[in-house]
């Protein structure tokens, strides 16, 4: 039984797990967008704030803007794009989604995206997509940590 | 006793929660090998366990918030085809609980043969048993990026085809059992379709390999192993693109059995939380019942 205490001991000597520790959704209360959040191919721009932050038990919604900068002083200029809109929660690392945003139209260039939720924390895109029928024409990819 | 200890050392090594789900639907699907004196063996074994952090590709630890639970009933048998020559298949019946909502239905099923390449019919002092396997894995679980419900509980395995090869080396020493694992494997490119996208998703190789050891005495058996696991990023082509990244965990395991004649009973706790240095996981933390009949040559 001695050597097993050792072996254990050994083990946990050279491979014990040293985690470091942050809270789910922290990362969300550093982030406040003004300007281009990220750009289309097209590069035209796009940028969001949050309405409500999701919790990892709760839904949240924000706000997406598409448009340009203005040229004079590189503020943010609403306006509408070619095709529809719609937005999809994406984790890189693991490959796949969220489940799916509902997203409706506020004002020019303007939409509110609804029960957006994610699924375990990580690093997450928001993934913006101008859309012809379900063909995606154009995206802009807003990286987020959850 | 000799004999006996061998019996008792092949549930360790087969204890299904240290293959247990890393991530949504769960891991590779473990083989079903007879590592003893058996001519066939049959095993039920019951798990549950539950996700006790997220880990990103940065390597921080995030505490989950909520309960999330894994619950699997996994039924396994293995048959001698000759005297070095053996088949098995391990059938996992998978329930995700979490916030209230629940899923359950097939996992990913595991056909496995192998072939002893090192024998110790002469009981050598120091030259271990060796088993060497193929498997191949039946993506009958659904895979995550197939999932769209709120909580993804659909996803019930890796979800991809897959073929494996490994070692099995044992050794008895006087009480004490030891053993050493290795896998590679392959998961093969499939399509893929869902409310927000569709495309074909690439994983490849795979790896895992174990160690561990147990203490006999009597009709009890008392032992500890470590199973590291690894995972090439899955790509993802199509509407949605992205490249993926590593993920890797470790398992550690403590178990006590005890024989009762041609039956053998197992608890295990299994916990992903100890070693290693994971990253782009889940890590869970589960306990087993496992129950053996076995069928002597």
């Amino acid at each position: 039984m001695r050597t097993l205490v050792l072996f254990v001991l050994g083990l946990c000597t050279i491979s014990c797990a040293k985690p470091t520790y942050v809270s789910p959704g922290q990362d969300l209360n550093q982030q406040k967008v003004t300007g281009c959040a990220a750009h289309f191919k097209s590069g035209d721009c796009v940028t969001w704030n949050w309405e409500t932050k999701s919790t990892p038990t709760t839904f949240g919604t924000f706000i997406v803007k598409t448009g340009r900068l203005n040229k004079a002083d590189q503020s943010f200029l609403a306006q509408d794009l070619e095709g529809h809109l719609a937005v999809v929660l994406w984790m890189p690392g693991m490959g796949h989604g969220s489940s799916p945003v509902t997203v409706e139209k506020l004002d020019i260039g303007t939409y509110r995206a609804s029960r957006v939720f994610f699924t375990m924390a990580g690093d997450w895109e928001i993934r913006v997509q101008l859309k012809d029928g379900d063909e995606i024409k154009d995206e802009a990819v807003i990286p987020l940590i959850f | 006793m000799r004999s006996k200890t061998k019996l008792l050392f092949l549930l360790f090594f087969s204890t299904p929660s240290a293959w247990a789900a890393a991530c949504c639907g769960g891991g590779i699907s473990a083989p079903a090998l007879i590592a003893g004196q058996e001519k066939a063996q049959f095993t039920a074994t019951l798990t549950s366990g539950s996700i006790h952090a997220d880990v990103g590709r940065d390597g921080l630890w995030r505490a989950r918030q909520d309960s999330e639970t894994l619950n699997e009933m996994r039924l396994e048998a293995a048959h001698l085809l000759s005297d070095r020559w053996q088949a098995g298949i391990a059938l996992p019946l998978v329930r995700r609980e979490r916030e209230g909502q629940a899923a359950q239905g097939l996992g990913d099923i595991s056909l496995n043969g192998a072939y002893e390449y090192l024998t110790d019919w002469d009981y050598h002092p120091w030259r271990p048993k060796g088993l060497g396997y193929f498997h191949v894995t039946v993506p009958s679980g659904r895979a995550v990026q197939e999932s769209d419900d709120l909580y993804q509980l659909s996803a019930r395995g890796r979800g991809f085809w897959a073929i494996g090869a490994g070692t099995l080396l044992t050794k008895m020493f006087g009480h004490w059992d030891t053993f050493a694992h290795f896998e590679a494997h392959r998961s093969l490119a499939r399509d893929y379709s869902n409310a927000l996208s569709r495309g074909r998703i690439r994983p490849g190789l795979g790896a895992l390999y174990s160690a561990g050891l147990g203490y006999n005495w009597g009709e009890w058996r008392a032992g500890g192993a470590l199973l590291s696991t690894y995972e090439d990023p899955i790509a993802v082509e199509g509407e949605i693109r992205s490249n993926g990244s590593v993920q890797r965990y470790a398992t550690g395991t403590l178990s006590l059995a005890r024989t009762f004649g041609d039956w053998t009973a197992t608890l295990t706790y299994s916990d992903q939380t100890w070693f290693g240095s994971p990253a782009n996981t889940s890590l869970s933390r589960s306990w087993t019942v496992q129950v053996m009949h076995r069928w002597l040559r």
